[in-house]
């Protein structure tokens, strides 16, 4: 008999279905550090993100019958987890009134920063944390949810096509889009 | 200068470092940022940006997170069970069934309470009588002969006796 340790997440899930509780306790194992990353980077609280990443396991836990092995179990839970994060970003924006309109960006369009204030020898040197974490705060979806997925979680383009429901070549131009806002948010830290 | 090309430049970043430019586009890219200092310092900040995303700090999960979120599912499935009963269509016919059931109890109840032992109204009383009589006194109504039904006592009742209502009315 394989070890559940040695098994793969699909195979995993597929014991979970037939009734092996173990199965799932090795899953959350392999995929709660994982998911609280993923989620505190969109709701920058660790308590609020944990008590998402639970609700993304009890989601799997009660429709464990609803996973079909056409994608893999990673791309499903990522996938669960980002929609309930989204969510509950919406709900925070209902709440309150962002101050943030000074930040918004367009989709469409990248203007390249200003060639005078461009100034030679520019280096990034300081950038604590808590300034990415801000500037990634501050970055409208669907770029936000991008950058997290591609330059934290390093995730595939594949995969991350498969999370968003997005085509590959999208993935690729929003990621560059996405750093790029980044950039110009982070700017204000220039030397 | 920033003009529509260094623009386009720009665009190339991320397949530009994931290596995944034609070559020509490439030796386009590499020929630009020979050029100008502006994308140039543009890539390479956006290289530093990079690395300080891959080396933010893992945010780990508590150490009982295991414990609480099993504790919470095990509570849900079982409350889920009575919500799934609740919700059915079986629960009212269930419900239903059990009323029925207690109403036919409480009626059958005041049917047989009459006839039962020590009611004044009964006009019946309780006999035992022995079986080889009841076996003596049986009306030959199947059509058998008394040879071919033989009733052995101690088969009728655990202690050899045959429960028989008698009407005490004459
Ligand atoms: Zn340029």
């Amino acid at each position: 008999m394989i070890e559940h340790n040695s098994m793969s997440d699909e195979q995993l899930i597929a014991e979970f279905q037939g009734g092996d509780e173990r199965a799932f306790v090795e899953l959350v194992d392999r995929y709660k550090d994982r998911l609280v990353n993923f989620v505190y980077r969109f709701l920058n609280d660790m308590t609020d993100a944990e008590d998402l990443v639970q609700d993304t396991f009890l989601k799997v836990y009660k429709k464990k019958h609803a996973y079909r092995e056409i994608a893999k179990f990673s791309t499903w839970i990522y996938t669960i987890a980002g929609n309930l994060a989204r969510s509950e970003l919406r709900k925070r924006k209902r709440r309150k009134t962002y101050t943030m309109s000074d930040l918004s960006f367009d989709d469409n369009e990248f203007n390249p920063v200003d060639s005078d204030k461009d100034t030679e020898g520019i280096v990034f040197n300081s950038y604590a944390g808590e300034e990415i974490m801000k500037a990634i705060d501050a970055l409208p979806e669907p770029f936000k949810s991008i950058t997290i997925l591609r330059d934290i979680q390093e995730l595939s383009y594949e995969d991350i096509s498969t999370i968003l429901d997005i085509p590959m070549g999208t993935v690729k131009s929003r990621v560059n889009r996405a750093r790029l806002k980044l950039q110009e948010t982070l700017s204000y830290l220039r030397e | 200068m920033q003009n529509n090309e260094c623009s386009y430049i720009c665009e190339q970043f991320t397949e530009y470092q994931d290596q995944t430019l034609s070559m020509k586009i490439r030796s386009h890219v590499d020929a630009h940022l020979a050029i100008c200092s502006s994308c140039q310092s543009r890539f390479q900040e956006l290289d530093i940006i990079l690395d300080r995303l891959h080396q933010l700090s893992p945010i780990m999960a508590s150490p009982d997170f295991t414990e609480k979120l099993m504790h919470k599912a095990h509570q849900q499935s079982t409350e889920s069970v009575w919500e799934r009963f609740y919700q059915s269509p079986y629960s009212r016919i269930a419900g239903f069934a059990v009323a029925a059931g207690l109403v036919a109890a409480i009626g059958l109840n005041i049917w047989i309470e009459p006839i039962g032992p020590g009611s004044s109204n009964s006009n019946f009383t309780e006999k035992k009588i022995n079986p080889t009589a009841v076996y003596a006194n049986r009306p030959d109504s199947i059509g058998l002969g008394n040879d071919s039904l033989q009733l052995q006592p101690g088969k009728i009742n655990s202690d050899g006796s045959v429960l028989k209502l008698v009407s005490d009315k004459k």
